[in-house]
């Protein structure tokens, strides 16, 4: 009964239009095209607020290097060798001390920030690139 | 060169060539449009199943092969996409779904062989494909899509069970009274 039944089902097997897998394919890439230009416009404004930020952020960082007296004692370094020698672990200890720690962190975070928006930026050219190839090719 | 999996396909769209989803398009377009159009119209079925590859393909990261294979998971998707859209339409009633025939038949059910729910006769009879498809249509939705997939996608009952999210010995049971529900209506 099965393999009657089985032979009987596959022998009424309604044939879908001919453009259906078409249609299918290019629903598929019209909506990963828009992905990607979606992906590529939030990463671009992603990137050029991190690279906007990054200009009084950079000038916080000075101003409060500036102010911590951090210079003062990295000229330190440069100037009397003798008693670097003689007091490197103090000096390193104020260095580390006037270190503005907020300010750094948050200039290397929009750093990264602003090279990871590039890294996706680029993907998605590519991505684009491919995408369009494909669209070709329907 | 033999044919690719449908897994194999999957590994070489996750690695970035994305014509592999193509094969999957062309390897399933077909039997997800019969699944569809026998459980809905033949109307609906092109819509369903463009939903359908779009839903596959926004997901196809979180497909398991360790879950289920490709087949069981790409039906389950393709099932759920036709209930939501009868729904929409409102074309059934989902208390329907539910009821069972009368008592007497199933317990009379349970006591017949598999193999003697349909005698040669009506077999015969269903071999004509237009006869076939009219009669799947007067069949309940639920006998129907356990029917599709046993017959035509030739899946085995646990594969049923996990693309309708069912027990096995319900759907080992509701495959018997598919049988006879057929049986009734032919005869």
């Amino acid at each position: 009964m099965k393999d009657k039944l089985t032979k009987a089902f596959k022998n009424s097997v309604y044939e879908p239009n001919q453009d259906l897998e078409g249609l299918i394919w290019s629903s598929i890439i019209k909506r990963d095209k828009r992905n990607a230009q979606f992906k590529l416009w939030a990463f671009g404004l992603v990137g050029v607020a991190s690279l906007a930020g990054l200009v009084p952020t950079f000038k916080i960082l000075f101003t409060d290097l500036t102010r911590s007296g951090f210079y003062e004692y990295f000229s330190l370094i440069f100037s009397d060798t003798g008693s670097i020698i003689s007091y490197w672990k103090e000096l390193a200890f104020s260095l580390a001390e006037s270190l503005p720690i907020i300010s750094i962190i948050s200039v290397l975070s929009l750093l990264f920030v602003c090279f990871l928006s590039i890294k996706y930026i680029m993907k998605q050219i590519n991505r684009d690139q491919l995408i369009s190839s494909l669209t070709l090719s329907i | 060169m033999p044919q690719e999996s449908d897994e194999e396909i999957i590994i070489l769209y996750k690695n970035g060539e994305e014509e592999a989803f193509r094969d999957l398009v062309n390897r399933y377009t077909t039997p997800l449009y019969n699944f569809t159009a026998r459980l809905a119209s033949k109307n609906d079925a092109s819509d369903i199943v463009q939903e359908t590859f779009i839903k596959v393909w926004k997901n196809i990261n979180r497909f398991d092969p360790k879950k289920a294979g490709f087949k069981t998971w790409i039906f389950t998707i393709a099932r759920n996409t036709t209930t939501d859209f009868l729904r929409k339409k409102k074309s059934i009633l989902f208390t329907d779904l539910e009821k069972e025939i009368d008592e007497d038949v199933i317990s009379f059910a349970e006591n017949i062989p598999d193999e003697s729910l349909l005698p040669d006769a009506t077999l015969q009879k269903l071999e004509d494909s237009e006869f076939l498809n009219k009669t799947l249509e007067k069949l309940r939705i639920n006998y129907r899509e356990v029917l599709i997939l046993h017959y035509q996608e030739e899946m085995t009952f646990e594969e049923i069970g996990r693309v309708l999210d069912k027990p096995l010995n319900t759907v080992k049971s509701q495959h018997r009274r598919a049988l006879i529900e057929l049986r009734k209506i032919i005869e």
